[in-house]
């Protein structure tokens, strides 16, 4: 990761082409939940509900994914559970979000239980906030440093750490992946995001892992401040400026937020690397990232770096 | 903080009130030290440590005392950080008012260990007295943090009045143990007299042996699976692992005071019938 803005010299990785441009990525605030359940389904399907509707900060307020599955060694009360990684521009977006998620998607679901999965003098609340659900019947417990509520629920006790860590985190990092076809590109994106799935400190937001809307800042629409990014949609080849080539069929972007700019780095890499490896030419015709000129975000992954 | 050690030469003619040897004499030299003055109860005339202890810088990094401090009470008073070893009996509210910091006491403590404590360790090798982490007098609640950890048996009234914090005892215990508790953890490795609890109005008693509960002040035991049980296992095991296993165990539980409104917990191992 650099700070300047100097183009790069191109690189070939497996033949497929690296253009000299670099990833564009903010300051943004995060924390991490573990949530755990009696099963590993039930686990699932909390998560599934809690990391939902969290793609973009642009709209919904916080970008929410899955970190890693944990098993019952790794986590507090020993049953299975997933760490999720949550990320919003401001602690106080966080603030509002994770204690709604938390209250609608995890203590409604069965047998689930929900700690902190992070450190930090900066708290968001969990359990501080959904006590008042107890009606009085509720329980605070001390164990260790870390307090407890116990929130009693038609299935026994929902179990909640009063608050979790919140951290100084980067969002944003991308790539692109140019395709010869939807199936290549297609398949590219997939192979991108189950590399960079296993890594620690890194979440893909979107579905997938991918997303086909790239945006660029503003829009013709005043009362919309992100739009397409008509420079890389193939069905508007020959009425905009574009920098893709003819031979570009479609183009899927990885979207990744990590707790520091190493950890994006990483993922850019081995994302990057087992699309190219696995794909290679035949399917890609290149790689590029998305920035808005060095402008709006601090933290710039340049590719040529990331890769070397 | 410099290590020192102070060796009990001669008994005290009297009871001391002991609470100037716990964190007022951290960074005092040894003549600092021997003269300082040691109140005794019921004198107006007091004796200095001098009179009664040798006193020597040691290597390592904590205070000890040896001897027999049977009848110095209040011993380790507002210990807040560092290591307090005291190789002997001791005698009331040992680690009065401690926020930090352990104190280990190798023998036997008499009532009131851990009173008013709010943070840090109390280790008590043999057995403690009655009152066990009670409050000052004149205060509502008492001990609002940290650890006491008994490894022999214990008096009556063990967390009276507790509101926070952690009292194991490895042996047995006497009546009344939980009595007024306003919160925190209770654990009990031995037998108990009787009467768990009374006036409990929040907090946790953990039993190791089923005994039956006044029906008249706690609901029916209930079998339940309670996610917090893990927790305090794991928060347990080093220092009570046999508590720590039989809280992964199915357990039964109670709520009560209903006397007195109350809704504190008492677990216990679940009876086969």
């Amino acid at each position: 990761m650099s700070s300047s803005t100097q183009p790069q010299p191109s690189l070939r990785l497996s033949g497929v082409p690296i253009e000299s441009t670099f990833a564009e990525a903010f300051d943004m605030k995060a924390t991490r939940l573990v949530l755990t359940a009696h099963s590993s389904a039930w686990a699932r399907d909390a998560a599934a509900a809690l990391v939902g509707f969290g793609t973009s900060v642009i709209a919904c307020g916080i970008e929410i994914a899955v970190e890693r599955e944990l098993t019952p060694e790794e986590t507090p009360d020993g049953r299975p559970g997933l760490a999720i990684l949550a990320f919003a521009v401001s602690g106080k977006e966080l603030e509002k979000q994770i204690p709604r998620r938390a209250g609608q998607c995890v203590l409604t679901c069965p047998t689930t239980a929900l700690f902190a999965g992070i450190g930090g003098e900066k708290r968001i609340p969990l359990g501080k906030q959904l006590r008042y659900f107890g009606d009085g019947f509720q329980i605070s417990k001390v164990v260790g440093d870390s307090r407890f509520w116990r929130i009693p629920v038609m299935d026994g006790e929902f179990l909640c750490e009063a608050d979790t860590g919140r951290v100084d985190a980067v969002g944003g990092g991308n790539f692109l992946l140019l395709g010869r076809s939807l199936d290549a590109v297609s398949d590219a994106c997939r192979i991108a995001s189950q590399a960079i799935a296993p890594l620690a400190g890194v979440i893909t937001p979107f579905p997938g892992g991918a997303t086909r809307s790239g945006s660029k800042v503003g829009s013709k629409y005043s009362n919309l401040f992100a739009s397409t990014n008509e420079a890389y949609c193939p069905t508007l080849r020959g009425l905009v400026e574009q920098p893709i080539g003819d031979d570009v069929a479609a183009v899927l972007e990885i979207v990744i937020d990590g707790l520091t700019p190493a950890r994006i780095a990483e993922a850019m890499r081995v994302g990057i690397t087992a699309a190219c490896r696995q794909v290679g030419p035949d399917g890609l015709v290149g790689v590029t990232a998305g920035n808005y000129g060095g402008k709006l975000g601090r933290h710039h992954f340049h590719l040529a770096e990331v890769l070397a | 903080m410099i290590g020192w050690q102070l060796q009990l030469r001669q008994p005290p003619p009297g009871d001391v009130d002991a609470r100037f040897l716990g964190a007022a004499i951290n960074g005092l030299s040894v003549e600092q030290i021997l003269h300082q003055p040691l109140p005794l109860l019921g004198c107006r005339h007091p004796i200095t440590i001098g009179d009664c202890f040798a006193a020597e810088f040691v290597g390592d990094d904590r205070v000890t005392l040896v001897g027999d401090f049977g009848r110095f009470h209040g011993l380790g008073y507002r210990w807040a950080g560092g290591e307090l070893v005291i190789e002997g009996h001791v005698g009331r509210s040992v680690g009065r008012s401690m926020s930090g910091g352990s104190i280990t006491v190798v023998g036997d403590a008499e009532a009131g260990a851990g009173e008013q404590m709010c943070g840090g360790r109390l280790n008590i090798g043999g057995n403690a007295g009655d009152d066990i982490g009670r409050p000052l007098p004149g205060r509502r609640s008492g001990m609002s943090g940290g650890r006491i950890v008994v490894a022999g048996d214990a008096g009556n009234c063990a967390g009276y009045r507790m509101r926070r914090g952690t009292i194991v005892i490895l042996g047995d215990c006497g009546i009344q143990v939980g009595c007024d508790q306003v919160a925190g953890t209770i654990a009990i490795g031995g037998r108990v007299a009787g009467n768990v609890a009374p006036a409990m109005r929040r907090g946790t008693v953990i039993l190791s042996q089923p005994m039956e509960l006044s029906t008249v002040r706690f609901t029916r035991p209930e079998s339940c699976r309670l996610g917090i049980a893990r927790l305090i296992a794991d928060d347990l095991r080093a220092d009570a692992a046999a508590i720590a296993a039989l809280l992964l165990k199915p357990i039964v539980r109670s709520l009560g005071d209903l006397s007195n409104g109350g809704t504190g917990e008492i677990w216990m191992p679940a009876c086969d019938r």
